[in-house]
């Protein structure tokens, strides 16, 4: 899943990104869609629809030129067209010894669109990727504490 | 005795180990003196023999090498070689690339040069008026070094960059108006006035950081570091140039004036400055063959000693003031010499030099860029996650980074359920909520607002929002809400459906956004 147009490798960049205002519109457009729409649905199908609106707006506002919000915006445009639940492969219970964890397998189970880079770019993109959460994080908290006050 | 048919060749040169000479001398029957052979033991002549075989062998290897297969070999063992010395020290404020460019040498055509030059040299003190005028071609400056037009004033070194006499003229290599400073200047005031002159100032660097005593040498060295070649290699070589000078002082001094150095060259990048055709044939000469590994390591070597030596002779004549700018010599220690390891960030391709000691395998090299690139990343990721700045090591720094990934993912997960079951029962307040984000200060950096949304029909809750304070941000996302209505007739469950029909188009609509636009019709958003 590579992006169409990748950032460059030269610099990983320290702008003045994530756009908090950016953030905050789409978050806010998506919350208030769910509002309108869902005040039936069950708490937890609402949540995750809001989870996947967080992330979503997330990779709006983080732009096509990162790895992973193109990967996350695929992966969360797919998820409409697929059911999420893939039959799962029945797991054989192999012994296996973990000798060593391989972080940055880990860490690119964790980054969307991880799978796809070699090491140096999933640094880049990580550090990008936390960036972006953590500002999500905080507009969260905002979004939730103006309410509930 | 008797003696013993023997396959051995007698004529051994060197003298066996065992052998007692003093029984070679007497004579035997035969009238022939006994063969040292003769005399051994039978382990001792085994151990000759298979010596013999061993030697054979060993000389047949390395007698059918080429001189290409020494230098792979060679290379290979470099390249194998650990890099446990190499990594440089990460001091305050410097980045790593600086502290590792140090020295780079030349190679024969420097030490050609070097020969030329009379071994008297002297420095002009104080002269603006030696007669090296705009456009003096590198031939014409060898010429004058080598004819000792440069007189050192025995009592007193007081030499300091001019300033005046260079000119935004790249061409410009106005040495007689160099003048060097003794203990005062530092070099940094000096290169605002020759900010085009990138290759220039690295010199001047190069000499205003050099200790006294080696100012002979770096006369040759700027001589020739004022090469012709007009390409980013040229600043490269200048940086050489310093490094050079930098690296024949005697004195242990520091790294700081390395990192000015460098930091000077950051400041004039791209210049390809020393477009001066002047040539110094044996310069170019000498340029091209930095690429092969080994024979410019040993002409770097030879040229190192030549420098020390030419060194020496003009210390005697120099008084030796310390210098300020002698803390440039610092990482000049003579143990191990390094060559400068920059990645000029002129052109699309990535030049690299190679360390002294270090292989110059094409695959080594792109090894260590890339372990730079890392290692930059790990830093900015350092930083990033909150208290990991002790923690040192990359497994445990990457432990850290994924523990932090998966708690904010988790924070989302509990602040969209925490949502999911506040929303039903709060009216979204969103102005309220965007003004208060908005007051953390951030700021707008899209630009431009399409004026062609429609006016949708409001959404009755939405028109609080609309009725409140407008802020820049509540416009924006007011006007995206009713191009979603507008756009979605029937807004069902997954918001993905909205993204998927008009991505693109949202993109282009947020990217148009975001002015300060307060044009933005209060009288729309008040319909």
């Amino acid at each position: 899943m590579e992006p169409k147009s990748c950032s460059g490798d030269g610099n990983p960049s320290r702008n003045l990104h994530p756009s908090k205002p950016l953030m905050a519109a789409n978050f806010l457009r998506c919350l208030s869609r769910i509002q309108q729409t869902a005040t039936n649905s069950s708490v937890g199908s609402r949540s995750r629809r809001i989870r996947r609106a967080a992330y979503a707006s997330m990779a709006y506002s983080a732009g096509h030129r990162r790895a992973w919000s193109w990967a996350l915006l695929r992966k969360l445009r797919c998820r409409r067209v697929r059911p999420v639940i893939l039959p799962r492969r029945p797991r054989i219970a192999r012994p296996q010894v973990v000798i060593e964890i391989d972080r940055a397998e880990v860490l690119r189970k964790l980054v969307p669109g991880g799978t796809g880079m070699d090491y140096c770019r999933l640094l880049e993109e990580t550090a990008d990727y936390i960036r972006c959460l953590a500002t999500q994080v905080r507009l969260m908290q905002t979004v939730t504490d103006s309410i509930s006050s | 005795m008797s003696f013993q048919q023997h396959s051995l060749d007698p004529s051994l040169h060197e003298a066996p180990p065992f052998l007692d000479l003093t029984e070679a001398n007497k004579i035997d029957d035969h009238g022939h003196p006994p063969s040292y052979y003769d005399l051994l033991t039978p382990a001792e002549r085994r151990y000759i023999e298979q010596r013999q075989k061993i030697d054979m062998k060993r000389l047949a290897k390395t007698s059918s090498k080429s001189h290409r297969d020494r230098i792979q070999e060679f290379n290979q063992y470099l390249a194998n070689l650990s890099e446990h010395y190499d990594i440089p020290k990460i001091k305050d404020g410097c980045d790593s690339l600086e502290n590792e460019d140090n020295l780079e040498c030349y190679t024969s055509g420097n030490s050609s040069g070097w020969h030329q030059s009379n071994p008297s040299l002297s420095l002009i003190s104080h002269n603006p008026s030696v007669p090296v005028s705009k456009g003096t071609q590198m031939g014409s400056m060898a010429d004058a070094l080598s004819t000792g037009l440069w007189n050192l004033p025995t009592e007193s070194s007081s030499l300091g960059l001019c300033k005046n006499s260079l000119q935004e003229n790249s061409n410009q290599i106005s040495i007689g108006g160099v003048h060097f400073q003794a203990g005062s200047g530092t070099l940094q005031p000096s290169s605002s006035h020759f900010p085009s002159d990138s290759a220039f100032i690295e010199r001047a660097a190069g000499f205003s950081c050099i200790d006294a005593s080696n100012l002979g040498g770096m006369m040759v060295l700027f001589g020739a570091g004022v090469s012709p070649n007009s390409h980013p290699n040229a600043s490269r070589m200048n940086s050489g140039v310093v490094a050079d000078a930098a690296f024949s002082t005697d004195h242990g001094s520091k790294n700081g004036s390395a990192v000015k150095v460098q930091k000077e060259k950051d400041n004039f990048d791209g210049v390809a400055a020393l477009s001066s055709e002047s040539s110094l044939p044996d310069f170019t000469g000498a340029h091209q063959e930095h690429p092969t590994g080994n024979s410019s390591k040993m002409k770097m070597k030879r040229l190192n000693e030549d420098m020390r030596l030419e060194e020496a002779k003009v210390a005697s004549q120099i008084s030796g003031d310390n210098m300020e700018f002698e803390h440039i010599a610092e990482n000049s220690s003579s143990g191990k010499q390094a060559k400068d390891s920059t990645e000029s960030s002129n052109e699309d391709v990535i030049h690299v030099r190679a360390r002294r000691g270090q292989a110059t395998n094409s695959h080594s090299l792109a090894e260590r860029v890339r372990r730079e690139k890392i290692n930059e990343r790990m830093k900015l990721l350092q930083d990033l996650v909150p208290g990991c700045s002790k923690v040192t090591g990359k497994a445990v720094m990457l432990d850290e980074i994924i523990n932090y990934v998966q708690s904010l993912q988790q924070q989302v997960e509990f602040l969209s359920m925490k949502l999911a079951a506040i929303n039903p029962f709060a009216n979204m307040d969103t102005e309220a909520v965007i003004s208060r984000y908005s007051c953390d200060g951030p700021s707008y950096t899209k630009s431009g607002f399409s004026a062609d949304i429609a006016h949708p029909q409001l959404h009755p809750s939405q028109q609080d929002l609309i009725q409140a304070g407008l802020s820049d941000i509540v416009n924006p996302a007011d006007l995206f809400r009713r191009s979603i209505n507008t756009q979605m007739a029937a807004v069902h469950g997954s918001k993905m459906q909205v993204h998927n029909a008009w991505d693109e188009e949202l993109h282009d609509v947020m990217q148009m956004a975001y002015s300060s636009s307060v044009n933005l019709d209060s009288h729309r958003v008040h319909q």
